[in-house]
């Protein structure tokens, strides 16, 4: 099946100035070597701590920002890294959900008014016939009625969220870019969130690229995971195995840090040493060493490279490659 | 520290390189200083002869390196009128500014302060409602006819001050009560809001909580943040000590920097007028560097580059 | 809102009329109401002015002249009194708010054209085009406003055009600054940055969306500006350099009436007190709308 997205040694870098007067020029490696597919009807789950890229790594995959090496392509062709016709055009099978819906919305207009938005932009229809649509979409994500013509701050975060999704999905896109979409919700509405997604999902065929640092989330809701570190994805695979076994040393910590009330008093916590990272000081060779436990000579120099581990799996180790 | 430093100090001259061809610029575009100053039907020998002597007859591009030149060599022009360095004109009427602008800083500081933070200790209070409500009136009154009023009942009708001139120290009275009661009412203002908001952070209630005395909070808490944006506007105040007259040394006829700049303009005194704006210039850049540094020593979060709050 | 206020109290006590009428009142502060109706009335004089002047304003008189108001013992015909020329103070005071509210209006709304535009345009482009306009509002901020007017006009001479145009450029540094803060909030975390995700264009974004979200603001700055533009006008008007005669305005009244503090004080109090309940009443109004509009604002 050909990929609906793919990814290939994408980076953004940006050059920053360091600290004093008379530094050197130093970069910020936000996104820094990073390759994926996508196929359609399918959820990869992108997760990581702050500031590990992985909110770039969503603009990049829609076009928003044009990438320092590397290529996009979506459907086989190049996603345009500026904002012209053909970018304009490709909005349409592509959208973004955000983490704030209070922020991503226009707190002047009506929410039936926002979800119609878009077909006016590309010029679909009267604006009866926009209104029409747009109400039953947003039926079926989930909304009365009598909250179409309420204004964002009227609503629920529940609510925005659903709102928010329905003017993404209203164009029928087959990729939808969701990044951190539950973070700013109620566990309780959460979980209303994300089954409405998975419904979505399986009725329209769509795609998804979903953001979190919420581990427990991104477990329930992928089909497949690739945990980032610095920019830098260091390991990939299914879900359930990924978080039943980690093998790369920063997912181990990343899976031991969840906290759980079931969990074993015996069982310890990992506690990673050493300072955080800063993506404009990335360390040479693995991005990881200074904080690694078995880090050896060969981890301070060479950079790991993504490699199959078997059973689908991928992680980007020294001493986990396959002998 | 040190890029902000430089940052400050880049910034104030790109002000003065701004200002100094601002002035170049609009000497020259507003027309002909020869025909300003000589009569029209002059004879055009002795137009010319003018135009050489002033250095107006070469290309433009040459005038304006010149111009920079002369600054550098610190020659300001000649007042058109009676041939005396234009700069020497200036600086002999500083002093006279200077004599009533200073008094009336430190009236405004010692007036406008304390009531601006006693109004806010005790918001909504008779006092409070009094302040605000003079400090509006302070704001909205502009200085010309509040300096009018005070000579009307002072001066016409109660005949206890002179109303104008500058003979001796009874003179002065009226400027500068005029001066500080203006000031003073915006710094009231200003000072109230700045102690509103800083009491309206957590970390006051902290302080509270923590069981200092409430006296001991202000003192130690509230006014020292506080004290941070009102310095941003006594700064002002300082850059206005040599320009902030111009209006009441016109109504009180005192012989200052003020009314010199606005006889200078009515009389196209082109030399004078730039000498002053220079002057002026130099002392809102330096007065404006000074704040800037004082901010930086103050208040840690500028220190290390993280912008203090505004949209980066 | 912690305690009930007083006003419900007592109001819960009468009858509902009372109770509604109390609750306009607080709605509607009757400072802020006098102030309205004050501005009401002086745009309404200014409008009308030529049919309202008992005189025409350069009329002369000169057996009347110096003559007092007619409340105070002067000829019937004269209500405010005469100036020197034995022109009639009221007539004068009508031409006078006229221009004077012409001019403080014609250069507030450039002043707050050029901000946004320039706001909208740092914002929007980034990179140098803001960095130049960061300078400029730097040089605007940084410089006093009067020394600089005054500076033009020597350099320019002065006719009312130019002199609205100058003021024209007072106060636009603090429109662009609040303009391009917060359409740079919008454009990157907020709903301008989602609507250009959905595809619309950057005059879409910025007519349909931007502008709309920031106008209140905006307002709230402009009825800041305006009576500091009347303010200034009047002060360089008072100085003999505004506007100029045959034209009279409000500082020119003042100007003109100084000589004749002791002789005939009506001649400037009455300008005098136009100009600062005009001052007064619009900085009410927009402290009042920015109290309603926006409290986070203070």
């Amino acid at each position: 099946m050909t990929a609906l997205l793919e990814v290939r040694d994408l980076a953004r870098h940006y050059p920053v100035r360091g600290a004093g007067l008379w530094s050197t020029p130093a970069t910020l490696r936000a996104v820094d070597g990073i390759s994926f597919t996508l196929a359609p009807g399918r959820t990869l789950g992108l997760v990581g701590e702050s500031g590990c890229g992985k909110s770039t790594t969503a603009r990049l995959a829609l076009g928003l920002l044009p990438p320092t090496t590397g290529e996009v392509r979506f459907k086989g062709a190049p996603v345009p890294a500026q904002r012209n016709g053909a970018w304009r055009t490709l909005r349409r099978q592509m959208q973004m959900v955000y983490q704030d819906p209070l922020a991503a919305l226009d707190r002047r207009l009506s929410a039936v008014e926002q979800v119609a938005e878009p077909l006016k932009v590309f010029d679909e229809g009267d604006p009866a016939q926009r209104l029409e649509r747009a109400r039953a979409l947003m039926a079926s994500v989930g909304l009365a009625p009598h909250l179409f013509t309420r204004y964002p701050h009227e609503l629920s975060g529940g609510q925005r969220q659903r709102v928010v999704l329905a003017r993404a999905l209203i164009m029928s896109p087959a990729l939808l870019v969701c990044d951190e979409p539950v973070s700013a919700l109620d566990v309780s509405v959460q979980a209303q969130v994300i089954n409405l997604l998975q419904d979505l999902q399986a009725e329209r065929q769509l795609a998804f690229l979903f953001i979190s640092h919420d581990l427990k989330v991104v477990r329930q809701v992928s089909h497949e995971v690739a945990v980032m570190y610095l920019g830098r994805i260091v390991e990939q695979g299914a879900p359930e195995e990924l978080f039943q076994r980690p093998l790369h040393p920063y997912t181990q910590a990343l899976v031991s840090a969840i906290p759980s009330p079931w969990r074993d008093a015996s069982e310890r916590r990992i506690v990673l040493q050493g300072d955080p990272p800063s993506p404009a000081q990335v360390p040479p060779g693995c991005s990881f060493h200074p904080r690694c436990a078995h880090a050896t000579a060969l981890c301070r120099e060479q950079r790991p490279q993504l490699a199959d581990v078997g059973s689908g799996r991928r992680v980007a180790c020294h001493l986990l490659k396959a002998d | 520290m040190q890029a902000f430093v430089f940052s400050r100090l880049v910034r104030a001259l790109v002000t003065v390189f701004l200002v100094l061809s601002f002035s170049f610029v609009i000497l020259r575009m507003s027309g002909d200083p020869a025909m300003m100053i000589m009569s029209a039907d002059a004879p055009p020998e002795a137009i010319a002869a003018f135009r050489q002597s002033w250095g107006l007859d070469a290309p433009l591009w040459e005038q304006y390196l010149g111009f920079f030149r002369n600054l550098v060599l610190g020659n300001f022009g000649y007042s058109m009128r009676d041939r005396s360095p234009a700069m020497e004109l200036v600086l002999q009427h500083i002093p006279a500014t200077l004599a009533i602008t200073l008094p009336a800083f430190f009236l405004k500081i010692a007036i406008g302060i304390p009531a601006g933070v006693y109004a806010a200790l005790h918001r909504d209070s008779m006092v409070d409602r009094v302040v605000m409500g003079l400090s509006v009136v302070g704001h909205t009154i502009p200085s010309f006819v509040l300096g009018l009023v005070l000579v009307l009942v002072f001066a016409v009708n109660l005949g206890w001050l002179p109303s104008g001139g500058s003979t001796s120290w009874q003179h002065a009275i009226l400027p500068i009560a005029t001066l500080s009661l203006g000031g003073a009412a915006v710094l009231a203002r200003f000072t109230r809001s700045a102690m509103l908001e800083v009491m309206g952070q957590p970390y006051i209630r902290t302080a509270s909580a923590k069981g200092l005395t409430w006296g001991a909070v202000v003192r130690g808490h509230a006014l020292p943040n506080a004290a941070i944006p009102t310095l941003t506007i006594i700064g002002f105040m300082v850059g206005h000590l040599i320009a902030g007259a111009v209006v009441v040394e016109s109504v009180f006829s005192w012989p200052g920097i003020g009314r010199l700049l606005v006889t200078s303009v009515a009389n196209r005194d082109l030399a004078v007028v730039q000498c002053l704006l220079l002057l002026v210039a130099g002392t809102m850049v330096l007065s404006n560097f000074a704040v800037d540094m004082l901010y930086g020593w103050i208040d840690p979060r500028l220190r290390n580059g993280h912008a203090a709050g505004s949209a980066a | 809102m912690s305690a009930v206020h007083p006003i419900d109290i007592a109001a819960q006590r009468r009858g509902g009329r009372t109770r509604r009428l109390l609750r306009w009142l607080r709605a509607y502060p009757p400072l802020v109401v006098l102030c309205v109706v004050w501005i009401v009335v002086m745009l309404f004089l200014a409008v009308f002015a030529d049919a309202l002047a008992p005189f025409g304003y350069t009329q002369l008189d000169l057996l009347a002249r110096l003559s007092p108001p007619a409340f105070a013992g002067g000829p019937a015909e004269h209500w405010l009194g005469t100036d020197e020329l034995g022109r009639d103070v009221l007539s004068r005071l009508l031409v006078s708010i006229r221009i004077s509210i012409l001019v403080a209006f014609l250069g507030t709304l450039l002043s707050a054209s050029l901000g946004i535009f320039l706001g909208l345009l740092a914002a929007h482009f980034r990179g140098r085009v803001e960095q130049l306009v960061l300078t400029l509002v730097d040089f605007q901020a940084s410089m006093p406003f009067m020394v600089i007017s005054l500076a033009v006009l020597a350099f320019f001479g002065n006719t009312l055009l130019l002199f609205i145009l100058l003021m024209g450029f007072y106060g636009w540094e603090r429109t662009a600054r609040v303009t391009r803060g917060l359409t740079i909030a919008a454009n990157e975390q907020g709903y301008a940055a989602a609507v250009a995700d959905v595809g619309a264009s950057p005059w879409r974004i910025y007519t349909r969306h931007v502008l709309p979200n920031i106008a209140s603001t905006l307002i709230v700055g402009v009825t800041l500006t305006l009576p500091e533009v009347i303010l200034l006008e009047s002060s360089l008007s008072f100085l003999g350099l505004g506007v100029q005669p045959p034209m009279t305005s409000l500082g020119n009244m003042v100007g003109y009436g100084r000589e004749y503090l002791q002789a005939a004080p009506w001649m400037l109090l009455a300008p005098s007190a136009v100009i600062v309940m005009t001052a007064f009443s619009v900085s009410m109004v927009g402290d009042w709308l920015r109290d309603r509009l926006d409290p986070t604002l203070r």
